[in-house]
């Protein structure tokens, strides 16, 4: 079979001495939504922040279409083609909407009328508010503001880090409604969630972190068809 | 009096320029940077050199164009000066301590460390007394306004202050380059994300401060003529107006410059002891510090007010 | 699905593009260091300083020297990454045992070359410390050092090191030497650094004479701190080796502790040293020697562990502590009468402590309280700005203070109570030696008291996570502005001893740079660690008055603030710990360098997420 999009290959993530993420292996192909569940403090989100090179691991290997990228700055991450949605939105409170866009594709040069366009008509709101100071949007504008401002990039493998954190249950549909429409675009997806039950629906695949390490690794219906994961994680009711 | 009030605007102009170094500095990274008196200093010395190279002890130029010239090439040189002086206080005062993410008291030694190193390293290399400049210009008063008089000096300083500081808010607030400095002011992890270069544009805030801090060097140099330890006062003075105007704020910088200026001189036609300046401009810093920490116009660059 | 077995395993030999940038960091650190040393340019020959100290023999030496830093460091930083662990084979063979693994032949060949080194590196090292200064490669330079009696003592200090390698090699073959009994050993130890100390010592004459094992013969041995320098080291090193604890046959201790293990013995042993040396080896020191000791080391000593509290406890940092000195000094001399402005009481200068003391306490919470209100790195510049201005009202401010000529005489300390009457006469060092004696070892036990008491645990809270000490009901802003009051109270007090021994008070006494040499000695030996500190300020104290004689590695006076400016950023950047560091600080920094709180009180430098 084909190199896999993403590799993550036996990682060790340390803050100072102490192993947030012990020996975690996982991979992600080409044209996939994978998501990646777990309890508060299992690793997620330092999972997605070493892969984008915003921490660096202590050992292992992070390949992204077969090269070696766990020594890269993260902002050559953006040019080979991965993006990052940060976990908090993390929008540029005093630059306009429009500036954020542009700050997501400052690694690019040429024409970004196309991508103006494209994400706007993903998400209308932000075209009407292209004026307006990202600090003043909603929570759930700037969720969209910061997954449009991501796709600026014309990424292909997209991490997005708890994209449905603090919003209401109808933005988050239509968030993850979104998050299937870019896959069809031909992005691939990455996806740290909470909402286990609702990542698990759009996703090919899924892997379960625990303390740092896989716990589980399955197809996404199987993840949601099993009961363990369902006492665990998706509470028992769902 | 309005001489002292003019002298105030055309000294705080010099000011405002320093202040932006400091300013743009902090918004980027949360640090006073204790060592822009060097470069302050480094930029005198360039425009000094310039000077005493191609005017020597010639004739001084009277015509505009030379004036012109001089001005211009001067400002470029010193500024260029200011700009090597604060990528290097960059990239060994500063670099290798964010590179292993130390405290930031560690951050202010290793500024004053560098500040003192290069200020020294000045006096050994050329001498520890203040040497007069080859002047561009003939400093004739041009206008008397109210019994106040602006010199040809003071017309240079303003036209090309006021130039800079245009130019400098054109390139924050409307370049690329601008729009990274913002980005990473306001958010670095982000910023990176975003794939800016974070080192390369802390770099580049130091470069722009250090031009305008070199720039005002040369100012100071025709004026005071150089010496090793001439950015130390202006740069506390700008310190002050940086606070004054909000730090991390770049037209704060500007505006906070000015009224230092006129805060400090007008007095003196009342008192008539110079050294009092420094006593008032300090006072000012306490007074600001104890009623509005966040300066006239609020503390930002990318980050909320 | 392991794709772990087809990419193949990448040998780590190479030097890659950190340790290119490491070794030309290094180069650069030794040429830096040529101009450092260099002589003196002027502006109307502005090239004149770097080329003659580039383009002369000057540089040669710290061009080696910056080639030598900088393969260590790589070495070391290869080791520490892990990446030439696999170089190192499972047992690795010492020195000794890798040269009797040699034929006879080159055996001798190996002391030979050895023997060739080691001299050549003591006369290097004897050529580039020696008095003169230009062109040190030239054979003429070399002959020169051979007039002065320190050079042997290399040449002796060498072949001493490079009997103890032919003794540990000997040791393994067939004809060992018999191993001598400890005290033995020890005694000759004494003695051999004893001989070291004679004939290194340059203000000796160039004819080694009996005469200066003689207390009390004008060119005494006993008249420098160099000798008692080498005593120190020495008794360090002897003692620690005869109470070394054997290690227990092929039981290797899991870690190797680079600290001396601290035995019972050694610690009276330090200590009756320690108080010899403070209150008996002044007494025979020359004039100059015993000047510098109250002057330039005790002060300084009072100086840096009040600083100490504001910037090693409370993780503040004070660029205007000098003020708070200039200030105990001039109440001193307003309490003395020797200002225009006359005093209501003329007071003996022991009674103008507690006024010193309230005075700069008073001055440093004014000071204080607003600026620590906000964040920490304010403190500094507005500390900064009172310096400059304590600077000019007593420079400028003639009214009061008589400006730049000077203050009139102040009284000496006295006392005159139940029939003694003891005026301490500035003639005489000592006196005021003992005295600061006295109120140095008070408060040095004062603050270590605090340290480990309530108050220095709040400082170390407030240091590593104010947030978190303030949600525990820890008022920040009262220790902080504490700590700030205590420091300058201090240095208040050696202001009053400042001024009663110089008797006139100069307003250039109290620049802005005496405030960055005290910071120095403060970070030098470790901030917050009171030991570390007293270290900092006698090495870097000392070094200074004994290098103003000789020029020893081109030191020139003028340059000395370019060495602090330097040393500091050098120290920040490779041991912001100090080099004596107390555990605790040690440990802070380490932690906020991974991420875990911070090891100061001036907020966070990560930047707070927008919510």
């Amino acid at each position: 079979m084909d190199t896999p999009m993403l590799q993550v290959e036996h990682v060790q993530v340390r803050y100072g001495s102490v192993p947030a993420i012990h020996d975690l292996s996982l991979h992600i192909n080409q044209g996939e939504i994978v998501t990646v569940l777990g309890a508060n403090g299992a690793g997620k989100t330092t999972t997605l922040r070493m892969i984008s090179g915003l921490h660096r691991p202590y050992s292992g290997r992070v390949l992204f279409e077969g090269e070696e990228i766990q020594n890269r700055p993260a902002h050559e991450h953006v040019k080979r083609g991965l993006s990052h949605v940060p976990e908090g939105r993390r929008i540029f409170a005093t630059m306009s909407v429009r500036e954020n866009l542009d700050m997501g594709a400052f690694g690019r040069r040429g024409d970004l009328k196309d991508d103006f366009e494209h994400v706007y008509s993903l998400f209308p709101v932000l075209g009407e508010r292209q004026k307006q100071l990202g600090g003043t949007l909603s929570g759930g504008e700037q969720q969209m503001l910061a997954i449009g401002r991501a796709l600026m990039a014309r990424p292909r493998l997209l991490l997005l880090d708890e994209p449905s954190l603090g919003l209401a249950p109808m933005i988050i549909a239509s968030i993850f409604q979104i998050i299937g429409t870019i896959r069809t675009e031909g992005v691939t997806v990455m996806l740290v969630e909470q909402n286990a039950n609702q990542a698990l629906r759009i996703a090919d695949r899924g892997y379960v972190l625990e303390n740092g390490e896989v716990r589980f690794e399955d197809s996404a219906d199987a993840l949601l068809g099993d009961d363990r994961i369902r006492r665990a994680y998706l509470g028992s009711d769902a | 009096m309005f001489n002292f009030l003019l002298q105030g605007i055309f000294t705080g102009l010099i000011f405002s320029l320093v202040a932006l170094g400091y300013t743009l500095v902090y918004g980027v990274l949360r640090l006073i940077n204790f060592a822009h008196s060097e470069v302050l200093m480094t930029g005198g010395f360039a425009g000094y050199f310039f000077l005493h190279y191609t005017i020597g002890n010639h004739q001084v130029p009277s015509s505009l164009w030379a004036t012109i010239f001089y001005v211009v090439l001067g400002v470029i040189i010193s500024g260029a000066g200011g700009t090597v002086a604060a990528l290097v206080i960059e990239r060994f005062a500063y670099r290798p301590l964010r590179r292993r993410n130390a405290p930031k008291l560690a951050y202010l030694i290793s500024a004053i460390g560098a500040s003192y190193f290069l200020l020294n390293l000045f006096g050994k290399e050329f001498g520890r007394y203040p040497v007069a400049t080859s002047q561009p210009f003939n400093n004739h008063v041009v206008v008397t306004l109210w019994g106040g008089q602006i010199t040809m000096y003071d017309l240079v300083i303003l036209v090309a202050t006021l130039a800079l500081l245009f130019s400098l808010d054109r390139i924050v607030y409307r370049s690329k380059m601008g729009r990274a400095i913002r980005a990473v002011a306001s958010d670095m992890e982000t910023a990176s994300l975003m794939g800016v270069n974070v080192n390369r544009t802390i770099a580049s805030t130091f470069a722009l401060g250090g031009f305008m801090g070199g720039a005002a060097g040369f100012f100071l140099a025709i004026n005071q003529g150089v010496s090793n330890n001439m950015g130390f006062k202006p740069a506390l003075f700008a310190f002050t107006a940086a606070v004054l105007g909000g730090i991390g704020n770049v037209r704060g910088a500007m505006v906070g410059g000015v009224i230092l200026g006129i805060v400090m001189f007008t007095p003196i036609y009342w008192l008539g002891q110079p050294w009092l300046e420094e006593v008032i401009a300090f006072s000012v810093l306490v007074l600001i510090l104890l009623f509005r920490p966040t300066g006239i116009l609020g503390e930002r660059l990318g980050r909320t007010a | 699905m392991s794709t772990e077995s087809t990419v193949p395993k990448r040998r780590y030999w190479a030097l890659n593009g950190e340790d290119a940038r490491r070794m030309c960091t290094a180069i650069v650190g030794g040429l830096v260091l040529a101009i450092m040393t260099g002589p003196e340019g002027a502006i109307s020959d502005p090239t004149y300083g770097v080329k003659t100290s580039l383009l002369t023999g000057h540089v040669v030496g710290y061009f080696i020297f910056g080639v030598v830093l900088g393969c260590l460091l790589t070495y070391r930083a290869k080791v520490k990454d892990g990446t030439w662990r696999r170089v190192r084979t499972a047992r690795r063979r010492t020195m000794s045992e890798r040269v009797t693994a040699f034929s006879s032949i080159w055996r001798y060949a190996f002391l030979a070359v050895t023997t060739f080194l080691v001299a050549l590196i003591s006369l290097i090292f004897a050529d580039f410390s020696g008095p003169v200064t230009r062109n040190k490669m030239s054979v003429h330079v070399l002959e020169h050092q051979f007039l002065y009696t320190r050079t042997y003592g290399y040449l002796v200090l060498a072949v001493a090191l490079w009997f103890v390698v032919v003794n540990q090699v000997m040791q393994l073959s067939s004809f060992k030497l018999r191993s001598l009994p400890r005290p033995v050993l020890g005694l000759s130890a004494i003695i051999a650094i004893l001989l070291f100390s004679l004939t290194s010592d340059p203000f000796l004459p160039a004819r080694f004479s009996w005469r200066a094992l003689d207390p009390h013969a004008s060119n005494s041995l006993f008249h420098h701190w160099t000798t008692y320098l080498w005593l120190i080291l020495g008794l360090a090193v002897t003692i620690s080796w005869l109470f070394r604890r054997d290690p227990i046959d092929g039981a290797k201790p899991a870690r190797r502790s680079r600290a001396l293990a601290v035995t019972p013995e050694m610690r009276i042993i330090t200590y009756v040293a320690a108080g010899f040396i403070v209150f008996e080896a002044p007494k025979y020191l020359s004039l100059y020697w015993q000047i510098s000791l109250y002057q330039q080391i005790g002060v300084f000593c009072l100086l840096a562990i009040g600083l100490n509290i504001v910037v090693g406890f409370a993780g503040l940092l004070d660029l205007g502590y000098v003020a708070f000195y200039a200030l105990g000094a001039y109440v001193t001399a307003y309490f003395s009468g020797a200002l225009p402005l006359h005093p209501p009481f003329q007071l003996n200068p022991f009674f103008i402590i507690p006024f010193a003391i309230i005075i700069a306490m008073l001055s440093g919470v004014l000071l204080g309280l607003p600026t620590l209100r906000l964040r920490g790195d304010y403190l500094a510049i507005v500390t900064l700005g009172f310096g400059e201005i304590v600077y000019v009202l007593a420079n400028d401010w003639t009214q009061v203070t008589y400006g730049s000529a000077g203050t009139g005489a102040i009284t000496n300390f006295n006392v005159h109570l139940l029939g003694i009457n003891y005026v301490w006469n500035p003639v005489n060092p000592l006196s005021y030696y003992y005295l600061m004696i006295g109120i140095l070892i008070p408060a040095i036990f004062l603050f270590d008291f605090l340290n480990h008491s309530k108050v220095g645990r709040t400082w170390a809270a407030i240091r590593e996570d104010e947030v978190a000490a303030q949600s525990l009901g820890i008022n920040a802003l009262k220790y902080k502005v504490m700590a700030f009051a205590m420091g300058a109270s201090t240095a208040g007090v050696a202001g009053v001893f400042t001024a009663v021994k110089v008797g006139h008070l100069f307003p250039n006494t109290f620049v802005l740079q005496l405030s960055i040499t005290i910071l120095v000695l403060v970070i030098f030996g470790g901030m917050g660690s009171i030991v570390g500190v007293l270290f900092g300020a006698i090495v870097l104290q000392w070094l200074p008055s004994y290098l103003n004689f000789h020029s020893y590695f081109g030191y020139q006076q003028a340059d000395l603030y370019l060495y602090i400016g330097a040393l500091l950023v050098v120290m920040m950047i490779f041991r912001p710990q100090g080099l004596v560091p107390s555990r605790r600080r040690r440990r802070e920094i380490l932690d906020a360098e991974e991420g875990l709180g911070s090891a100061d009180a001036l907020g966070a430098i990560t930047q707070e997420q927008p919510s």
